[in-house]
């Protein structure tokens, strides 16, 4: 299964062999390049798979299942007699489904030919709008940059790249962030909410329609911005004063100066 | 508030009408220039001079190619609209195309430019000075007269009068739009044909400058834009179109995203021009003004032709004096362009008239207010200086008189600096000011429009233009809609923004929009309903009526009947019905009567269709700390007639909170040594964020005045409400007695404090 490909010089080439983007449940299976290093530091690169975060370890002494290779193998050398070969069924890998007689078996099969999303260098895994991403990514890229240009979710806008505008604004773990200043490669197991997300297909979330009713925006641009930071306010406070939107809002700004409509829209909740 | 008779409209002017993307808005679907091609572009980047003046000697970009992820650089030899010559700190001398847009950025930073440094000249008063060094822009001086105009004789109505009055107003603010989406643009190449998508304010103007710039035919340029991030005439030229064209082309036409990051942004577009003047005044005791000579002086940065010279004319039609003089001389520096914002000269050239005008009430120990309506011209008076040119619809003197009644104004008005002490021992202050405004028709370009009608009796607007803050594109919506006696969610927007298959439906800029894409679609829906009526007389319901014409036929509802008998009609889709695919198309100029005579000026002649604008503010200014906060403030707007009516309130809303922007915040920090702006960010431009605005003090109201040029009677309202922040800076004065001279900048605590001889 494993292709070890021996490379002469030292190269920063990192790329997928299946290109660019993987989304949602075809993250895992999705085979790449693997660089790393030899001890004399030339470098090997090898295809491997990336493997889902879950997946089912099956002991085959006694039937128990575990959730992570590491979780089996401290079962089997507390209970069992590691090493002990199986007679009736093997160990499996889940991934392919391979058997082996022991566990070192097992796990260089996993070793050489699988790597877990979250451990692999430069794949960053995280849940937008309710669907898991698995993506290889940049370690200076921004989360605004990969969610614009990696993810087509346009709806997030940079507008001045250091934090002072709001524009990028998203909900990570349920918190307004700015993902302009956001690395993606530290999103690792959040979940993020975008523009995108707050809508179900034609309906709009009562936020959404109270900017429609009120036509609170004009220009559009800072608008998404200002709709995820109140998402996060309304969910702390359903029934903020006007004041209080002002200050939850502080961080963005409108030049086309719409801010006493977009603060009264918010205000009193939805 | 109607000032002359006019029709019911069924769709123009109507509260419930939504704008009809909002949807796209609130979804995150609003597609703006950069919202494409998603992992398949190439990002560019841009170098900016650490000079203010010279010449590029040299470029060496080899470590920036050697870069990884780094595919090609350009420079001035790759890209039309640059300069070899530097004429101001942070032009563009070079840009890098690489994987993305952090490559592209570091990359940059790797290319040595050398240059030749030359003596340059930042500040305008010294611009202006015999000996200074040229900045270059202009080949022979560092300033123009824009204007100089005579009307009878100044000086002597001036030496004559009762009273006379010699005033100097300091600079106005200079300001970067700093329009939220930062300039940016797509750019690819297929064979020789080049597509663009831009933020435009007007796309098809943008599609002449690349043709002119790469000398193309105009039919293999093809420009699309969408969405528009803000604008306020930052995004009237080709913005950045003929950059990352060039940057495409650079890399064998694959697309190409360049974002400019937002200091860079600032940099290099355009800024507001800095005015100030000096203006005598000659006066009787009681306040009629005799004779006044008005000089104005504006910076207008490194932009030979920046649109200073209309700065005097609010003062020019507002106010009925005999003898006047009026000159406006633009000066030249080696600093950022100036160019259009909001209503261009208004803002600064009211700031200065207005200040000169408060401090000839307080010489003559009148209320402002007073002086003003005594010298007011009357609605629909011609043009003093050139009497063939009326306004179609002016509702200044009522605007006033309204904000007077409205604002309260007589029981809280009182002498500057006196008896004006409130409870919590701020000082309170009131002003009112306003003007014909400069802007309206753009001139009265010609403007086009299409419509086309589906099958099923719906039709679509295809508009040549996009969608800035004020919604444009829905304007000509509801204008066709009247026109076609259609129901407002039976129309709706089909192609728009794009060069290729729309007519030039004109600037969003300078309020002509409304007026000149307005009066384009009102002919393209007259022209589409000619023919619709045409096959309608043809259809079951109306053929059997004997001797019917299309003259015998209305509309309404979406349904064409007969006018006779109105039981007798027809639904448009019905009209559609076994009928051929329909269009409509039309053009226009707002410059000529249309609805009504004027004046002197009859009907179907040429004349103008210009805003105008009232404003008043009522402050409270905190004699320890300097700071001033606007209690209330009013805007009123004449718009001739309220197309859609949403969006003309979120203008006018928006209006006034950019007026109070103009006044107490916004800002720029400059060395002037090196002509480095020190301030091109947010934070350090002081934009104002929800913290600056209480938000509940801002009224607005809407003027009809009717406009005899518009279509429908509209003159667009998109920059007027925004020019008179002189109310703020004339509040303030009428608090404490003592003017705060804004001096480039916002009236800021300390500069309060310094006035009131505190700091």
């Amino acid at each position: 299964m494993s292709e070890i490909e021996e490379t002469k010089q030292i190269s920063r080439r990192q790329f997928l062999k299946n290109a660019g983007i993987v989304v949602g449940g075809t993250a895992v299976g999705s085979s790449f390049i693997l660089a790393a290093c030899k001890g004399d530091a030339s470098e090997v690169t090898k295809t491997v798979t990336v493997t889902s975060a879950t997946a089912t370890f099956k002991c085959p002494y006694d039937g128990q299942e575990f959730d992570t290779f590491a979780a089996l193998q401290a079962h089997v050398e507390e209970k069992h007699q590691e090493g002990d070969a199986v007679t009736i069924t093997k160990f499996v890998s889940p991934y392919d489904g391979k058997e082996f007689d022991t566990l070192e078996a097992l796990k260089a099969h996993l070793d050489a030919n699988f790597v877990s999303a979250e451990s692999a260098p430069g794949i960053v895994s995280f849940v937008v709008n309710g669907k898991p991403v698995t993506l290889k990514v940049e370690d200076y890229w921004t989360l605004d940059f990969i969610l614009r240009d990696r993810l087509a979710l346009y709806g997030t806008k940079n507008g001045c790249g250091v934090g002072q505008c709001g524009a990028c604004t998203v909900l990570i773990d349920g918190v307004p962030t700015f993902s302009c200043l956001t690395l993606g490669i530290e999103c690792g197991g959040k979940t993020i909410e975008t523009i995108e997300g707050l809508s179900n297909g034609t309906n709009l979330s009562p936020l959404q329609q109270k900017f429609v009713d009120k036509e609170a925006f004009q220009c559009g641009f800072c608008t998404p911005g200002f709709i995820m930071a109140a998402k996060a306010l309304l969910a702390e406070n359903p029934n903020p004063t006007v004041d209080e939107v002002r200050e939850a809002v502080s961080g963005h700004i409108c030049t086309c100066h719409n801010f006493k409509n977009t603060i009264t829209t918010i205000a009193g909740g939805v | 508030m109607a000032l002359v008779e006019r029709p019911e409209m069924k769709v123009i002017g109507k509260l419930e009408n939504p704008d009809k993307l909002a949807y796209h808005v609130v979804t995150g679907n609003a597609d703006f220039a950069s919202d494409r091609l998603a992992g398949r572009k190439l990002y560019g980047a841009i170098k900016c001079s650490t000079i203010m003046k010279g010449v590029i000697t040299k470029i060496d970009a080899t470590k920036a190619l050697a870069e990884p992820g780094v595919k090609a650089v350009v420079t001035h030899e790759d890209v039309p609209s640059w300069k070899e010559g530097i004429f101001f700190w942070g032009q563009p001398v070079a840009g890098v195309i690489a994987d993305d847009p952090f490559i592209a950025e570091r990359a940059c930073n790797l290319i040595e430019v050398e240059y030749e440094d030359r003596p340059g000249v930042f500040d305008p008063d010294e611009a202006m000075k015999s000996g200074a060094p040229l900045t270059g822009i202009r080949p022979d001086s560092n300033t123009n007269l824009a204007t100089n105009l005579d009307r009878g004789d100044p000086d002597t109505a001036i030496a004559n009068a009762p009273v006379q009055l010699e005033t100097t107003q300091g600079y106005t603010t200079t300001y970067q739009h700093a329009t939220l989406e930062p300039h940016q643009s797509v750019s690819w190449w297929v064979g020789d044909n080049l597509y663009s998508w831009i933020p435009s304010q007007h796309i098809h103007g943008a599609k002449n400058s690349v043709v002119n710039a790469f000398g193309m035919p105009a039919n293999k340029v093809h420009l699309f834009t969408h969405f528009t991030g803000c604008g306020h005439g930052d995004k009237t030229g080709d913005n950045t179109a003929i950059e990352s064209a060039a940057m495409s082309r650079k890399v064998n036409g694959a697309p190409v995203n360049l974002i400019k990051t937002r200091q860079k942004s600032m940099l290099t577009h355009s800024w507001m021009f800095a005015i100030k003047s000096e203006i005598k005044w000659g006066a009787t005791a009681d306040g009629e003004i005799l004779g006044v000579d008005a000089k104005f002086y504006g910076d207008g940065g490194s932009n030979a032709m920046a649109p200073i010279g209309n700065c005097h004319f609010g003062l020019r039609t507002t106010y009925d004096i005999p003898d006047a003089r009026f000159q406006v001389t633009t000066i030249t520096t080696n600093s950022p362009a100036r160019g259009y914002w909001r209503c261009v000269n208004d803002p600064p050239g009211a700031c200065n008239y207005d200040r000169a005008l408060y401090k000839l009430a307080a010489h003559l120990d009148m209320d402002p207010y007073q002086l003003i309506m005594k010298n007011i011209r009357e609605n629909d008076a011609p043009d003093l200086d050139a009497p063939y040119r009326v306004w179609g619809g002016i509702a200044v003197k009522d605007m006033f008189e309204w904000l007077h009644e409205e604002s309260g104004y007589a029981g809280k008005w009182h002498k500057p600096g006196e008896g004006n002490v409130m409870d919590d021992g701020r000082l309170h202050g009131i002003a009112i000011t306003g003007h014909w405004d400069s802007h309206g028709s753009v001139n009265g370009a010609s403007r086009g429009g299409i419509v086309t009608m589906c099958p099923d009796g719906t039709a679509l607007v295809n508009v040549g233009g996009g969608r800035g803050p004020s919604g444009g594109p829905i304007t000509c919506v509801h204008i066709v809609a009247e026109t076609l006696g259609m129901k407002y969610e039976d129309v709706g927007l089909g192609d728009w923004g794009a060069t290729d298959t729309t007519l030039d439906a004109g600037i969003q800029a300078g309020s002509g929009f409304t007026s000149g894409a307005g009066t384009g679609f009102l002919n393209a829906a007259l022209d589409l309903r000619g023919k619709l009526f045409s096959y309608a007389i043809q259809k079951a319901g109306l053929r059997d009526i004997e001797g019917i014409t299309v003259d015998d036929l209305d509309a309404e509802n979406s349904e064409v009947f007969y006018k006779k008998d109105p039981t007798k009609r027809i639904t448009y889709r019905q009209v559609m019905s076994g009928t051929p695919p329909l269009a409509g198309s039309g053009f226009g100029w707002a410059s000529h009567t249309k609805n009504r005579a004027v004046g002197n000026v009859p009907l179907g002649e040429v004349c103008n269709s210009n805003g105008n604008a009232c404003s008043a503010a009522e402050v409270a200014v905190d004699p320890e700390t300097g700071e001033v906060e606007v209690l209330n403030h009013w805007n009123a707007v004449d718009t001739g007639r309220t197309i859609f009516k949403q969006g003309t309130i979120k203008e006018m809303r928006s209006g006034s909170e950019l007026q109070i922007w103009q006044a107490l915040y916004s800002g720029s920090i400059w060395d002037k040594a090196s002509g480095a702006c020190l301030s091109s960010n947010y934070t350090e431009a002081m934009m104002p964020t929800s913290m600056c605005f209480k938000g509940e003090n801002l009224h607005q109201q809407d003027f009809e005045s009717y406009d005899a040029a518009g279509p429908y009677g509209a003159h667009g309202i998109g920059e007027p409400c925004v020019t008179n922040y002189s109310s703020i800076i004339c509040a303030i004065f009428n608090a404490t007695g003592k003017w705060v001279e804004p001096d480039k900048g916002p009236c800021t605590p300390d500069k309060v404090l310094k006035a009131l001889g505190k700091a």
